[in-house]
């Protein structure tokens, strides 16, 4: 029992990261149209942003310790942060330390100009080309962006560690009165969950809430009345991209201390974030949420040993297994309307 | 009154309607379903469009409300001497032209009332929600409910509401009595003629014709895609044999 | 770096044919047969000699691919008589005078394993195709390793392993073309186990997560191997892909599976991820079965440590050599201290056990070639075989020629709780001396074949 709710746990953190990246996609698809697969790379560029603010934090003049010695026997050179010359040692290192969260500010102007930037430049010119250019086009632009990254950043993981205060983990099981030290979750990992949710609940409340967001939701629904009822809609379309860029790169920022960022990350969760919309209804933003959990929670069962060991090899294709069964027994997906995605 | 059209000349330019339509030719892909349709209305004018199942009426509506299909590929229109043809909807629509669809098309996952703000978002805006919910109190009653849970007529008023919340100069009516009960279409037609009696420009394209021709002032008739008949809606109503060879009635 | 333009150009070419390699079939055209004067494959023409450098510069291991990259650049600026030499002033054999090889100077070309073994061959194969190398070395993972051996040996190429830990490279997959310098997973495992029974004790139960490939395989059997001798209980053992970046879900279940010792069979950055999951999961502080619970990392190195950062503190490992050898442990290591300067002078921080792996299988195919007076593969084959140097850092070593594997010391090292500086991370725990980490060559199988000359 103890290794199951471990594993649904695990599933909802992975999950988190999949109904985030699903959501802008969905978001994408929804009001473009676009089948957008830089959408990874956008993920990927947000967890970067957190490189790059850690970088930029850590920027340091370098001291000579004649005290001590490095591996040649030379003195040793010290980096000192200007951080701790502006603000003190103390604050300077917790600003350090804080760079994760930090980030979050720093990313969200910039991943909406990216994105924003994107659309404008790339984007626009294929709204009414067949979703096979748009792929071909965007994951050509999603290759692009990793190279770029591989360039700057080097092919390496950069780690990028949480907060001292999130570092260790909850022990689930003393809270909930079962066996101590058996269910213990990293502390990181809730907060991301619970960041997830948060970020999630604001994309939702901001559609249903606020005007932008209801022409969004019009625009989504019936795109060729809005603009009978005068409303360019394409402008805001351009807006809700950049809202889309954000939120990924935003799960990339918070996801940096659970993976180290590395080029790749984007590709990675690319795929699967694909099956992700497909599995929830394409066009469906409760759909592209839930599936995302749903599928992330299956990815974390089919790891587990007693899974492996009775079907070899499942944790590697149950998320392909699972979209193929959902898909032949209910092809508008978990919640898509009916008819969206049956051309 | 037999206004002429010399398809050689467009006479738009030199003597402006309210609302003229010169020689527009407009297609679904590679069909040819608009050829070369002509008409001016005057303001204050309500014309009805008639003509058999596919004589082309509603795409000769939506092309005047330049929506992306069917495409316009020759002609002009102008609107208050703006030049509609060179718009996309959005700008048409904002320039005064309004489409109450066949389908009525009220957004799903909006409310009634939010189905009526976003007509009221991009200007020039026309009648308050408070004018509206006077006109149509049913409207007023439901305006918590999300739109397409509404009855057939009930969607009906909703969409016309929708089009008088924006400042207007040419209404297009397509077919706003379909799929209604008798009784139903009473209530309609009453509002209607509320709205005839505003001034506001119309165009009504209904299967209807009888219903349509006693509101209108003027008929258009296609068979088609092209005018075989532009005259008055009384004539059409009195002349036996041209309604039994174009409308079938 | 003066050799980078040479590196990237050599990239740019070798990459670009690389794509159209991959859809050849991987037999050999009759151009090399062609080319092949003096009765063997690539022989060097004019005043040069080709060397080539086939590391991953992408992928898990591509920390431990720049690594092996500059020392690899650094040999061939000693063995051209540049910088200061490096080892070749502490080695034993003296034949090597920087000038070249056999009078020819030494120039290389360089391809992208990816850390995978397709684009692994056909990067060998452009290499040796189209720029004429001479001899294909490198890589940081068995799986390259072994196909890319098998690859020359069909080419007539002789292959000087880079980092592969495998049994498999010289064990059943052993081809009388290949050598390799480094260790394999059997010596880690028989150099581990007195060292784990005798801090942590024989009443141990393991559980493993193990790469999915063949050193994964080799290591997990090799420690499984040793420990259990030792009297420890095997509890569970899960293999997990290579490409995983998230081990979240494997980490999860270890604490309740009962074992109280965590064994990590990966590399790279899959190690750096599963025992950052590890410490995060509190498996570090945690206790099971009344004792403290322990992760061991059968094969590590200090870019992997360096990666993980303070989660390395307390773990017991292996390695191949370390740059505080011989400061550490004497004179025995000479060599050590000459690498470490040399290429610390040049680069800024001290090599790893890829580099210095990778340094000496060029200055020892050097060396063979020199002794042998050709650059013929039987006839460096046969210089190579059960040959006996020292001075490179390990202590008195010998290449056996029963299965072309060098045998020297193991390095047993752990994590240190308060690393003076970055590169600090490691300290070497026990030397343990070559006769306890020796094995029968017949236990692995495999038939090394004869040289091919590829003519």
């Amino acid at each position: 029992m103890d290794q199951i709710i471990l594993q649904i746990l695990n599933g909802l953190d992975k999950g988190s990261a999949y109904a985030l990246i699903a959501l802008g996609l969905t978001l994408i698809f929804g009001t473009l149209g676009v089948v957008n697969f830089a959408h990874g790379a956008l993920f990927m560029l947000g967890a970067f942003c957190t490189v790059t603010l850690s970088r930029l934090l850590g920027i340091s003049r370098t001291v000579i310790d004649e005290t001590r010695t490095d591996f040649l026997g030379n003195p040793l050179k010290v980096e000192i942060p200007y951080l701790y010359d502006w603000f003190g040692e103390a604050t300077g290192a917790a600003i350090i330390d804080w760079a994760v969260p930090l980030s979050i500010i720093f990313a969200i102007p910039i991943m909406i100009s990216i994105g924003v930037i994107m659309e404008r430049g790339l984007i626009k010119h294929f709204y009414n080309r067949p979703h096979a250019d748009q792929i071909l086009v965007t994951f050509g632009l999603a290759i692009v962006l990793q190279e770029i990254i591989k360039y700057y950043f080097g092919a390496n993981q950069i780690p990028a560690p949480a907060p001292e205060a999130f570092t260790g983990s909850f022990d689930f099981g003393a809270a909930f009165g079962a066996k101590a030290g058996a269910i213990i979750y990293p502390y990181w990992r809730i907060v991301y969950f619970c960041f997830a949710m948060i970020l999630i609940g604001a994309v939702f409340a901001f559609l249903r809430f606020t005007t932008f967001g209801m022409v969004v939701r019009a625009g989504m629904a019936d795109r060729e009345t809005v603009g009978l009822l005068g409303i360019n809609i394409d402008r805001r379309f351009t807006i809700m991209f950049g809202i889309a860029a954000a939120v990924a790169g935003l799960a990339g920022v918070m996801y940096t201390p659970i993976n180290s960022p590395n080029y790749h990350m984007g590709m990675d969760f690319l795929v699967i974030s694909f099956v992700v919309v497909v599995v929830g209804g394409m066009g469906s933003l409760p759909g592209a949420v839930l599936a995302g959990f749903v599928l992330g929670i299956l990815e974390s069962f089919a790891s587990m040993r007693e899974v492996i060991e009775f079907l070899p090899g499942i944790n590697q294709v149950v998320i392909y297994l699972a979209a193929i069964i959902i898909l032949l027994t209910r092809p508008r997906g978990l919640m898509g309307r009916k008819g969206v995605m049956e051309d | 009154m037999n206004s002429s059209f010399d398809k050689r000349q467009n006479n738009a330019a030199t003597h402006p309607a309210f609302l003229s339509v010169w020689d527009i030719q407009a297609y679904y892909g590679e069909s040819y379903i608009v050829q070369g349709v002509s008409f001016n209305i005057h303001e204050g004018e309500i014309l009805a469009l008639l003509g058999r199942n596919g004589a082309g009426k509603t795409s000769t509506l939506r092309t005047i409300a330049r929506m992306g299909d069917p495409q316009l590929k020759h002609g002009e229109i102008w609107l208050d001497h703006k030049p509609l043809h060179k718009m996309a909807s959005h700008e048409a629509a904002t320039n005064g032209i309004a489409l109450v669809p066949e389908d009525r098309r009220i957004i799903p996952g909006l409310t009634v009332e939010e189905n009526l703000q976003l007509a009221q978002i991009a200007p020039p805006i026309g009648w308050s929600l408070e004018r509206v919910y006077e006109l149509f109190p049913r409207l007023k009653e439901r305006r918590k409910q999300e739109g397409v849970t509404l009855s057939g007529g009930e969607q009906q008023m909703l969409s016309i509401a929708r089009a008088l919340c924006r400042d207007i100069k040419v209404l297009l009516l397509d077919e706003p009595y379909e799929g209604l009960a008798p009784v139903i279409v009473q209530e309609i037609a009453k509002t209607l003629e509320i709205i005839r009696d505003q001034g506001i420009t119309t165009i009504i394209v209904e299967q209807n014709a009888v219903a349509a021709l006693k509101l209108a002032d003027r008929a258009v008739i296609l068979d088609t895609g092209t005018v075989v008949y532009d005259g008055s809606a009384k004539e059409v109503l009195e002349d036996e044999k041209l309604r039994a060879e174009y409308l079938a009635i | 770096m003066s050799n980078s333009k040479l590196t990237r150009r050599g990239l740019i070419k070798t990459g670009a044919v690389a794509g159209a390699g991959l859809a050849t079939p991987t037999l050999f055209t009759g151009n090399v047969w062609a080319a092949a004067h003096a009765g063997y494959t690539n022989a060097p023409q004019g005043d040069t000699v080709t060397l080539g450098f086939n590391v991953p510069q992408t992928g898990p291991y591509a920390d431990e691919g720049a690594d092996e990259l500059r020392a690899y650049q650094l040999a061939v600026e000693h063995l051209n008589g540049g910088g200061d030499g490096g080892m070749m002033q502490t080695f034993s054999s003296k034949v090597l005078d920087g000038t070249g090889i056999l009078g020819k100077k030494v120039e290389f070309v360089t391809g992208d394993t990816q850390t995978k073994p397709d684009a692994a061959r056909a990067s060998a194969r452009s290499m040796i195709e189209k720029d004429g190398a001479v001899m294909i070395t490198g890589g940081s993972s068995s799986g390259v390793a072994v196909a890319v051996q098998a690859l020359c040996q069909e080419a007539g190429i002789i292959f000087m392993a880079g980092l592969t830990h495998s049994n498999d490279t010289t064990g059943k997959d052993k081809k009388a073309n290949g050598f390799r310098h480094f260790f394999n997973s059997y010596m880690s495992g028989a150099a581990l186990a007195p060292i784990l029974a005798d801090r942590y004790g024989n009443d141990r139960k393991a559980y493993h997560l193990t790469a999915d490939y063949n050193w994964g395989y080799t290591t997990e059997e090799a420690v499984r191997t040793s420990t259990e001798a030792m009297g420890w209980e095997t509890v569970a053992a899960v293999k997990t892909p290579l490409a995983q970046t998230d081990f979240s879900s494997y980490v999860a279940p270890v604490l309740n599976s009962g074992a109280d010792v965590l064994v990590l069979n990966h590399y790279g950055g899959n190690m750096v991820n599963s025992l950052t999951s590890a410490v995060q999961f509190g498996l570090r502080a945690a206790e099971a079965n009344g004792k403290n619970f322990e992760i061991v990392v059968p094969l590590y190195s200090r870019l992997m440590a360096k990666g993980a950062g303070e989660n390395v503190a307390g773990i017991f490992g292996s390695t191949n050599w370390h740059w505080s050898l011989e400061n550490v442990a004497g004179a025995k290591y000479a060599g050590t201290n000459a690498f470490v300067k040399s290429f610390g002078e040049k680069y800024g921080f001290p090599p790893s056990q890829a580099a210095h792996t990778v340094y000496c299988q060029t200055l020892l195919y050097a060396d063979a070639a020199q002794r042998a007076g050709s650059f013929n593969p039987c006839a460096i084959a046969e210089a190579l075989e059960d040959y006996s140097f020292d001075g490179l850092g390990n202590g008195p070593t010998m290449y056996r020629g029963a299965d072309h594997q060098c045998f020297k010391d193991v390095l047993v090292v752990k994590g240190k709780e308060n690393p003076d500086n970055e590169f600090d991370l490691l300290e070497i725990v026990d030397v343990t001396p070559t006769e306890q980490v020796s094995y029968d060559p017949a236990i692995f199988g495999g038939e090394l074949g004869s040289c091919n000359p590829g003519a």
